[in-house]
């Protein structure tokens, strides 16, 4: 059983071989910069190109039996991982108002799999799912629903996969913990108040540009500034759109582009000050996690800079009295768990194939 | 979104190259534009357009859906060129040839090099893969040299709405140097038409009118400019009996004036000017041509180009200025100077006539215009092409804010 | 010493005449309608003591609004003002506490007036006509975002490009900053602790706008609304928070007209524009309270009440240990089903409502919460304008010598 795992951004694309074990990926690499270059039809050829040669280096030959792509956004449509077929194609093509960038390369994408590895199912495994249990009052904005067809004015959570993950890892090991704050440490960091399996309350919004700031995105600001800025500067929502999203966050404070790793461990006192910044986001957003789920039975932190996981505890439980003494770190790498859910999707829909399957991995399928 | 397009559109230059290289290489004078309107309708087929076709009035149209009608955009080049005079070109003028960056060509700037990147404006938005929100409509209109518009006014008037579009913005690709211009004076072909049953009599009204000392000086007395007019030669009609004659007259019309005024201050000084001649009539009116299209269609045309202005801060400069800044383009703005007796473009028949706001855009040099080894600069039209595309995107793209971080 | 404090809306001049120290409110009114005629005749409402009458009077601006005012007064001697006390919204990033005017502070306010366009002009204006109608009479401006300059830079820096935010002066402001601090030092008083020393989180839920405010040891350290009063909670026609591509999207869609998003922002959302039906929050639990489900009321009502527990929840994870948690204005002092919805399940931060105790809060201050609390939950009713009186009493008197000299105060004008 090999998987492919795909995460698809803006920037590049991550692949990964998982042997279906779950455990280490057995190959995997990066393509950067692909929207702008290369022709989407070609990626899944170079993909394999690359895992074939990894693998003849280890004396195997490579062959996929599924292909995971993990997806920024689902909207409310898809509200599990799911296998692509033409009917998922309309579904995304319905949404892609909401996530333009992403959509629209997905969709080609979707299709380039489709025609290299015939016959193969492909999972989507999407960042949005896990956030179409969002409660209403959690969920809406204080605008006119009907405002404009065009924009989407519902907010999700992008980091769908490690908060329902980081549940998961805390209830195993303990079922009395069933509030769960989850931070998840990404360029875009997040935070989710899980509550029974469920989210109740995340920072993200109706973009991943709402909520804490990132490492160029600006989190939560007054919308009045937007309007400012436009007036005053006579840029136009393209423009101020590049500035909140590109240059903001930790390079807007700090002038250069630093990774949240850096930012915790610089003496710059841009540095310091931004860390100041961010870990007061942090302590708003855990304070209004507390109150929605009327307390906190563990913290734990993911993403690829979780490690600082344990600066930020040490600073939210400074401030807070009956803070969870010891926090949780996920060990687990985003592009294994979309393996997983990947292949739970796949499960669910293709029994046939799902006989073959010896699952060694731990997860709870 | 912008680094992303940029990148693809590097990526087309050789094939905008050697597209607008062979339109260059299709002759395409006024009324015969058949070849080059096929040439380019399967080009659109080619780039992905959702939709495209030749028109009634032998337009090539291309279509790219957007998820809703509005606002819609229309991108409007012509494809003809006036015939060149080619004794005074150093080169032939439908060769195509290509030297130190700058493609030499019948229509090159005026307005093949535009065309072109109006059309891959729109492949360009398909290969980056942005939705639309409106439609995109590349139209490529015949008769706009010689023929007042009539081509364009077909599209607006019925091809366009046989297909479900209004358009609410419009973007010229005529020479603007990739600046963005709002408007031009205008001009307008009028006749003086001598009638009288005694020649003498005729020849000599004519004459009245034309010398130095009459309508010409009256005229010069009353403008500021007087090279803005030209009075031909009167041509005399009936061989048999000099019963009448023609005068030819062009004249700039700034946005003060209008077509219908000036007939009648003309109709009022040659009535002065030939109060003395007895038994002759006068009459001064805009010329009218009856034209017959490439397709065979016919039309009546009224040689008058009108000045026309959009407003300089009205929401579609505004937003193509911000859309512009935010590609990181150049941000020029201003207006033709019609530095030739005879030029205009199609902006007053679509905002005068159909009420579109309409800007201008487009990599030619009005200089070049109906000129003698007329060339366009292809970087230039490499610019118009991710130029135009932002202004598009902008105007009618589906907002990407708030998903263009490198990484979530 | 008699205060005239007069705080000015974009067509209304309200106005109050206290004695000072005393505290006593002896005359007071509005004038409504100011500007050009509408259907209705411009007028001033007067009230002396027990006795109210109402003037038709015509009243172009604001300047001549006061004049008006000027002469109602004259009538009674008992009344003259001895100073004025105003009401100015936005001290931008200059004025850190209550200012006298002198001419210098007058270049200044002239200087910040564009970001608070409806408020500050008119107060400007009633200044200058102040000092023409009681020349020598000493003039005091209290802000509204005054409170908030001790919020700490780490909380009202947005992450926004420095260059940005420093060339355009954006940062977080703060609002309702003498209510907050007026409530706040009233729950101080009722508990009996030094202000100094008082923390509290301090809800101003008003029918029109609402903010909420962290206070640590007597300073404000934090408050909802932002850069101007549009962010932050749910208000009656204002959004609060909001995804910032939202407003970037529908300046896209309104072709760049930041006129047309700005009014749909800060005129036809919120409550409003949630509920489609209603402006006012209280219309909308009531309407609830007659059907459930899946209604827009219902999300409405859910929105607002979810916005203001998180914000709770925040801000008391902020202050650390709260003395008190405040429920003031309109709807912070009225509706027991408001402060019930935000308080309940906050056990973890030590903070427990009393059911019994919050339905009958009739009498203000009353303290509602439960016994068993750590953090009093309290019901204090605000008055903004006497808060003004103190400040500018405050100011007057611990400055006398400095501030009686008429050559001082005289002439701001020019």
């Amino acid at each position: 059983m090999n998987i492919v795992t795909i995460s698809q951004n803006i920037s590049k694309i991550e692949f990964a071989l998982f042997d279906g074990s779950c455990g280490e990926p057995v190959s995997k690499g990066e393509l950067k910069n692909w929207m702008n270059h290369e022709i989407i039809g070609g990626i899944p050829g170079k993909i394999a190109t690359h895992f074939s040669k990894s693998l003849r280096k280890q004396e195997k030959t490579f062959s996929a039996n599924l292909v995971c792509i993990r997806v920024a956004y689902g909207g409310q449509e898809f509200k599990s991982p799911e296998i692509a077929t033409a009917r998922s194609l309309e579904k995304l093509k319905k949404i892609e108002n909401a996530a333009p960038m992403h959509i629209p390369a997905l969709i080609e994408l979707i299709g380039a799999f489709k025609n290299y590895f015939r016959g193969t199912p492909i999972a989507l495994v999407f960042e949005t799912s896990f956030f179409t249990r969002l409660p209403e009052r959690e969920r809406n904005y204080a605008i006119n629903p009907g405002l404009a067809k065009e924009i989407s004015l519902q907010r999700f959570g992008y980091h769908g996969i490690f908060h329902e993950r980081a549940y998961e890892y805390c209830h195993e090991k303990d079922k009395r913990l069933s509030r769960i704050i989850s931070v998840c440490l990404e360029p875009v960091p997040e935070i989710c108040a899980v509550m029974g399996g469920s989210p109740v309350m995340v920072t993200g919004g109706a973009t991943p540009l709402e909520g804490l700031p990132g490492e160029t995105t600006c989190g939560d600001i007054d919308p009045l500034i937007i309007l400012s800025l436009s007036e005053n500067l006579g840029w136009g929502p393209e423009e101020i759109n590049n500035a909140i999203s590109r240059k903001s966050g930790i390079y807007g404070l700090t002038g250069r582009k630093m990774d949240f790793t850096e930012l915790f461990s610089s003496a710059d006192p841009d540095a310091i000050f931004a860390r100041r910044l961010i870990l007061y986001r942090m302590l708003l957003a855990t304070g209004s996690a507390i109150a929605a789920m009327g307390g906190l039975d563990a913290i734990v932190f993911s993403g690829r800079y979780r490690e600082i996981g344990g600066q930020i505890h040490g600073y939210l439980s400074s401030k807070l009295g009956k803070f969870p003494e010891k926090h949780e770190i996920l060990p687990d790498q985003l592009l294994k768990l979309t393996t997983c859910s990947g292949m739970l999707a796949m499960l669910k829909k293709d029994r046939t194939h799902s006989q073959k399957i010896s699952l060694d991995n731990g997860y709870s399928f | 979104m912008y680094w992303i397009m940029k990148a693809k559109n590097e990526a087309m230059k050789d094939e905008v190259k050697d597209f607008t290289q062979e339109l260059v290489r299709i002759t395409s004078i006024s009324l015969d534009e058949k070849k080059a309107a096929e040439f380019i309708c399967g080009k659109m087929k080619e780039l992905g357009y959702d939709d495209s076709f030749i028109d009634d009035a032998g337009n090539a149209v291309g279509v790219i859906r957007g998820r809703e009608s509005e606002p819609a955009v229309m991108l409007n080049s012509h494809i003809d060129t006036i015939a060149p005079d080619e004794e005074k070109w150093s080169m032939s003028p439908f060769r195509g040839i290509i030297e130190n960056g700058k493609l030499f060509g019948a229509g090159a700037s005026d307005c093949k090099g535009g065309l072109a990147a109006q059309i891959y404006a729109g492949a360009l938005l398909k290969r980056s893969l942005l939705p639309m929100r409106g439609h995109l409509v590349v139209a490529a209109t015949v008769a706009e040299e010689n023929g007042c518009s009539v081509g364009l006014k077909k599209l607006v008037s019925s091809t366009l709405p046989s297909i479900g579009i209004k358009a609410d913005y419009a973007i010229l690709g005529e020479p603007t140097g990739n600046g963005l211009y709002y408007g031009h004076d205008g001009w307008v072909e009028l006749n003086i038409h001598i009638e009288g049953v005694n020649p003498f009599h005729v020849s000599d009204a004519a004459r009245n009118i034309n010398t130095d000392l009459s309508l010409v000086s009256t005229i010069r007395n009353t403008m500021n400019t007087p090279e803005e007019m030209n009075i031909g030669h009167p041509v005399f009609n009936d061989d048999s009996g000099f019963r009448s004659a023609d005068m030819r007259i062009s004249k700039r019309l700034s946005s003060a004036e209008s077509p219908e005024g000036v007939v009648s201050w003309l109709n009022h000084e040659v009535a002065v000017l030939t109060q003395n001649e007895k038994n002759v009539a006068v009459e001064v009116a805009v010329i009218s041509e009856n034209q017959k299209m490439y397709n065979g269609s016919r039309s009546v045309v009224k040689r008058v180009a009108n000045s026309w202005q959009t407003d300089p801060y009205s929401p579609l400069m505004q937003r193509a200025r911000q859309s512009l800044s935010a590609a990181e383009c150049e941000v020029r703005t201003g207006k033709w100077t019609l530095g030739k007796l005879g030029m205009g473009t199609a902006g007053s028949v679509l905002l005068n006539e159909y009420k579109i706001p309409v800007i201008g855009y487009g990599p030619g040099s009005e200089d070049c215009a109906h000129c003698a080894d007329e060339y366009v600069v292809l970087d230039r039209i490499y610019e118009s092409i991710y130029g135009t595309a932002s202004i598009v995107h902008g105007l009618a793209g589906i907002p990407v804010c708030g998903w263009t971080s490198d990484e979530i | 010493m008699k205060i005239i404090v007069v705080n000015c809306g974009s067509s209304s001049l309200k106005y109050r005449i206290i004695s000072m120290p005393e505290e006593k409110e002896i005359a007071g009114g509005e004038a409504q309608r100011i500007g050009p005629k509408t259907a209705e005749p411009s007028r001033i409402i007067h009230r002396v003591g027990e006795k109210t009458e109402t003037h038709l009077v015509e009243m172009r601006n604001h300047a001549e609004a006061l004049e008006e005012v000027r002469k109602l007064l004259s009538r009674d001697s008992s009344i003259a003002p001895d100073a004025f006390g105003h009401r100015v919204v936005h001290g931008g990033g200059i004025f850190s506490s209550a200012a006298q005017i002198t001419a210098g502070s007058a270049r200044d306010l002239e200087k910040i007036k564009h970001l608070a366009p409806i408020h500050n002009p008119p107060a400007m204006e009633v200044i200058y006509a102040c000092e023409k109608a009681y020349p020598g009479l000493p003039s005091v401006a209290v802000f509204d975002t005054a409170f908030h300059a001790t919020i700490p830079d780490f909380a009202s820096t947005y992450c926004i490009p420095r260059e940005i935010t420093e060339k355009l002066k954006i940062r977080k402001f703060g609002f309702h900053g003498t209510s907050h601090q007026f409530v706040a030092e009233e729950a101080a008083r009722i508990m009996k602790r030094p202000f100094n020393e008082f923390s509290a989180v301090s809800c101003h839920l008003g029918s029109g706008g609402a903010s909420i405010c962290a206070i640590v040891n007597g300073k404000s350290v934090d408050n909802t609304m932002g850069y101007s009063p549009l962010q932050g909670l749910v208000m009656s026609t204002r959004c609060g928070d909001l995804d910032p591509a939202l407003t970037l999207n529908l300046l896209q869609h309104f072709i760049g007209s930041t006129t047309d998003v700005e009014r749909l922002l800060n005129t036809r959302s919120g409550v409003l524009g949630m509920s489609g039906s209603s402006a006012d929050i209280r219309d909308i639990l009531s309407m609830n309270r007659k059907s459930s489900g899946n209604t827009r009321s219902h999300h409405t009502a859910e929105a607002y009440l979810w916005r203001i527990k998180k914000y709770i929840g925040s801000y008391l994870a902020v202050v650390g240990k709260p003395d008190a948690l405040i429920f003031t204005d309109t709807i912070g002092e009225t509706i027991p089903q408001v402060r019930w919805a935000v308080c309940s399940d906050m056990e973890y931060f030590g903070l427990k409502i009393d059911a019994g105790k919050n339905d009958h809060a009739d009498v203000l201050p009353s303290d509602v919460s439960h016994k068993d609390s750590s953090i009093k939950i309290l019901v204090v009713a605000t008055n903004e304008e006497l808060a003004i009186a103190r400040r500018t009493y405050g100011l007057l008197s611990e400055n006398h010598n400095f501030l009686w000299n008429k050559k001082l105060t005289n002439n701001y004008l020019k």
